[in-house]
Parts: C-alpha cells; structure tokens; sequence
C-alpha cells in the first residue's frame, strides 16, 4: 500500500503539477501576446482593421507623421480605415527613416505600404518608446499602445510560422517565384520585356508581379495603353502585341491594375520600337573561366555595340565599354568595386565565387546571364 | 485476485499519467512552432556581402561559409521582406553576422531582380530564405 502511494505520487500528481506548471506557462504566454502590441502584419491603402488604428495612434504621437490635424484620423479620431491620409502619413514616416526603411532597398521616396521594413522600425520605435516609459511611472498615462519584447515577437512569429510556412513549395521554381516575393502584398512591379527591340505588330511577354488575372492595362509612354489584358503564371506574365499605328520611339512601360501601378520615378523599363530591331547582346564565351582579382575578363559574342557597353553584376557596374569589333568586350575583375571590398574579407578567401553578369547596351541585354568564377 | 486488482489499477494509473504528461507537452510544444513541420532545409552561414534587389525590394545574401549540405560552401540566399520571418538580433544582411535559419531552393533565376539601364535582370540564387535569426554585428 505504501508503494501504491508513492507510485501515484510519482505517477500521477508530479505530471499533474509539470503538466499546470506547462499550462500556465502557455497562458503567459498567450496573455503576453494578448497584453502587448506589435506591428506583425503588412498594411496597405483599403485595409480596414484594427491594426490600422494602432498605426494611426502611433503615427499621431509624432507631429511630422499625423495623419491629420483635425477631423478624421487626427489624435483622438483615429479609425481603422487605411485611407489616403494615412498613406501619406505612413509615406512621410518612411522618409523619415529612409536609412532604415527605404534604402536597403534602392528606394529614395516612401511608397506608404508597411512593408517587413516598415514594420521592423515602428516596432523598434515602440519599444525604444516603451522602455523610456517604464522608466517613469508618471508615463503610465501615456496613450502609446504598448509593445511586445523581442522574445515574445519571436514567440508569436514561430507560431505564426508554423501554419504559414507548411503551405510553402519544397522548390520554388524559375517564374513562379516572382509570386512568391508578393505573398503579403499586392504590389505590381514590371521587370522585363521578352524582347527590348521589336517591330509593330509583333507578340511581347512583359513578366513582372502582382499582375491580376484580367483587367491588367499596359502603358507605353504617357500617350498610349493597352487595356483588358490578362496575366498568366499566377500574375507574373502578360502578353500583349504591340500595336500596329504606335509610332516607332523609345517607349517607358508599365502596368496598372487593381492592384495598383508598377509605374516608379525610380525604376524604369523600356521598349524601343523600330522597323529593323537590332539583335540583343548574347554572350557565348567568357575567359577566363576561373579568374584572379588581377585578371582581365574577355566576353565573346554578339550584339555589342561599338561603345556604351555596360556590364551589371552583383559585385558592381562597369560602365561604358567599347567594342570595336562588335563581338567583344573586355574588363578587369578589379574594375567591380565590391569584387575589391569582398578582397578583404577573411571568410572569403580562397572559396570560389562565380559572378555572374549582364551586358546591356542600346540593342538591349543578354537574356540569361553570363559569368566566370573568381577565387578571391 | 488482490493481485489482480492492483496490477488493474497500476495500468489506469499509468495510462493517466502518460496521458496527463503526453497531451500538455505537445500541446505546449505545438503552440510554439516547434512540434511537427517545419518546411525547407536549414542552412546556416556568415554573410560577407548583401546586395538590395532594386526592382523586386528584397535582399540577395552572399554567405562564406554556408552549410550544410547539400549548399555549396558559399553562395547567395534571398531575404524577402513580407516573407522571410526575422528573428533576433534583426541584423539582416549585415556583413560579419552570422545567418541561421531554413530556405526553400530555387530553380533557375528568378526572385531577386536588379536594375539596369534598359529592364529589371534576374540574379542567380541558391534559395529564398523561410526563416532566418541572426547574430550580431
């Protein structure tokens, strides 16, 4: 009897109480999520939720970021709608801390989405504002909607990634990925045209993101557009003819849809339309193959020009390049200032990196990229 | 019959227990992501270059050294913002951190596009990262 005791102690009352002890720990955690306020979700213009209120009541404590002095929106008014005031408020933020949020990613104006990047700084922000608070127990009235630490962040993200991640492909392949960069978002972005020279009449394919089935409208220049397009490859494919009356030029193009517009003053594609287009450039050969910081890099091919070549990679452009012959086209490794940068890491040395590249001149560029390998 | 009867009892005890200790542990386990699936492959590594994806507003990552295997002993992965899940310390692409987390591999090019003068090109990449934690500069 003794030892059926302590066997249900054992057996039975210690897991009872590990297990409670689990179970309050849960409900810790879960109020430390319910209790506190993080930006964990992107929002944009037509949102309408509650998030978009806290964003509001956050962009109001600062007066260079109100969303409006009075009325709707103004401190105190705040809704939950994501309207054009609190686009441009949240446009006004960015810019603020474009270092921050706009450019590690090239972009000089705010584009008013809440991006990843957006949300890392007002949620930096808030607990930045939040620790200085506790610090003073007169702050306790302040209305600033309180934060989560960074562990209770984490918390929420690896459940939240939990359910979200097991819907992801094993392998992403080639053009569906495009779709994959917009899985929070709707933006519409046009990267590339089929062909950059082409005749009128002729069949393009503009491949992009954030297209919509149907209902895509494609602007060449200002002047002229081709509406009720549909996309293909979940949103990143719309092929259209160019029209037979469109006058021959260089022509800026872009998409706009539901979605919004790819239009950017920052970032431009082009197509030129012309009787005889020129045949882009193509690389077939690039020596050395294994290439020093030292070497210069011999790309043979066609479609060069005679100058105005220009080599983009990941490690820098060269800008600028003749090629007398039109066939080829010659750089030093050392010319790609991150190549040089990259020279003096530790980690780097002796692992072999390919690089890869592009050349682009005013026939267009070369459709797969061509590259050597370098052994720093 | 006495033996019986206690041997009875020693198995229900039992089944509660297990029960008791079974349930609220993968119930915990579960709630904080760790139980079950957790989709892509790990890779870990420490970043010596980050370039911005100009057109496509993501990061393209070059780690030296990258493991493990099947990653070749260095390469490129893609930060997405909007899809990467960041965890502490938040030093996303900063050269000298060391990187951890899964990616998801790509085929082809594709997902990071960068700006030439003419269109958006696609740069080559090993993968697109699902989750990544980083340390500190």
């Amino acid at each position: 009897m003794h030892n059926y005791k302590k066997f249900l102690f054992l057996g039975l009352i210690f897991p009872l109480l590990f297990s409670l002890e689990l179970f309050a720990f849960e409900l810790q955690l879960v109020s430390a999520e319910e209790g506190v306020k993080i930006f964990n979700k992107d929002l944009k213009i037509g949102d309408n939720n509650e998030d978009v209120r806290f964003l509001q009541k956050f962009l109001n404590k600062n007066p260079a970021t109100k969303i409006s002095s009075s009325g709707t929106g103004s401190s105190g008014n705040e809704t939950a709608y994501f309207g054009q005031l609190t686009k441009n408020a949240v446009i006004k933020f960015q810019e603020m801390y474009a270092s921050d949020v706009l450019q590690p990613f090239g972009l000089k104006l705010g584009t008013g989405f809440v991006g990843a990047a957006t949300r890392l700084k007002l949620n930096s922000l808030l607990e930045a504002d939040n620790k200085s608070s506790s610090k003073s127990v007169a702050a306790h009235n302040s209305s600033l909607p309180k934060y989560s630490s960074k562990s209770s962040q984490s918390s929420q993200n690896l459940s939240k990634s939990a359910s979200s991640e097991a819907k992801k492909a094993s392998v992403i392949k080639n053009s569906s990925s495009s779709s994959l960069s917009s899985k929070n978002s709707t933006i519409v972005r046009a990267y590339s045209t089929s062909e950059y020279q082409v005749s009128p009449g002729k069949t393009v394919i503009l491949e992009g993101e954030g297209f919509t089935p149907k209902s895509n409208t494609i602007h060449l220049g200002e002047n002229n557009s081709i509406p009720d397009l549909g996309a293909s490859e979940n949103g990143t494919k719309i092929t259209f003819i160019v029209p037979k009356d469109l006058l021959l030029g260089k022509y800026s193009i872009w998409v706009t849809n539901g979605n919004g517009t790819s239009k950017s003053g920052a970032i431009k594609i082009y197509i030129v339309v012309t009787d005889s287009p020129a045949e882009r450039p193509v690389v077939e050969k690039v020596e050395p193959v294994e290439a020093t910081i030292d070497s210069e890099i011999v790309v043979s091919g066609k479609g060069f020009t005679t100058s105005r070549n220009n080599i983009y990679s990941m490690f820098g452009n060269v800008m600028n390049l003749n090629s007398s012959d039109g066939k080829t086209i010659k750089f030093k490794v050392s010319s790609m200032q991150q190549i040089a940068k990259m020279n003096t890491e530790k980690s780097a040395k002796n692992m072999p990196i390919e690089v890869w590249f592009y050349v682009a001149n005013d026939n267009g560029y070369n459709k797969e990229p061509a590259s050597f390998i370098i052994k720093l | 019959m006495i033996v019986l009867n206690f041997l009875k009892k020693k198995i229900v005890l039992l089944l509660l227990a297990v029960f008791i200790w079974v349930i609220p542990v993968n119930s915990f386990a579960f709630s904080i992501g760790a139980g079950g699936f957790v989709p892509g492959l790990p890779f870990g590594g420490l970043v010596i270059f980050t370039l911005p994806c100009t057109c496509s507003a993501n990061l393209w990552i070059w780690f030296a050294p990258l493991a493990p295997l099947p990653l070749p002993p260095t390469g490129p992965l893609i930060y997405q913002p909007g899809y990467t899940t960041l965890y502490g310390d938040f030093a996303i692409g900063i050269p000298t951190t060391w990187h951890l987390g899964s990616y998801t591999p790509i085929v082809g090019n594709g997902v990071c596009w960068i700006e030439t003068a003419v269109a958006c090109v696609p740069l080559p990449n090993l993968g697109l990262m699902n989750k990544v934690g980083t340390g500190l500069p």
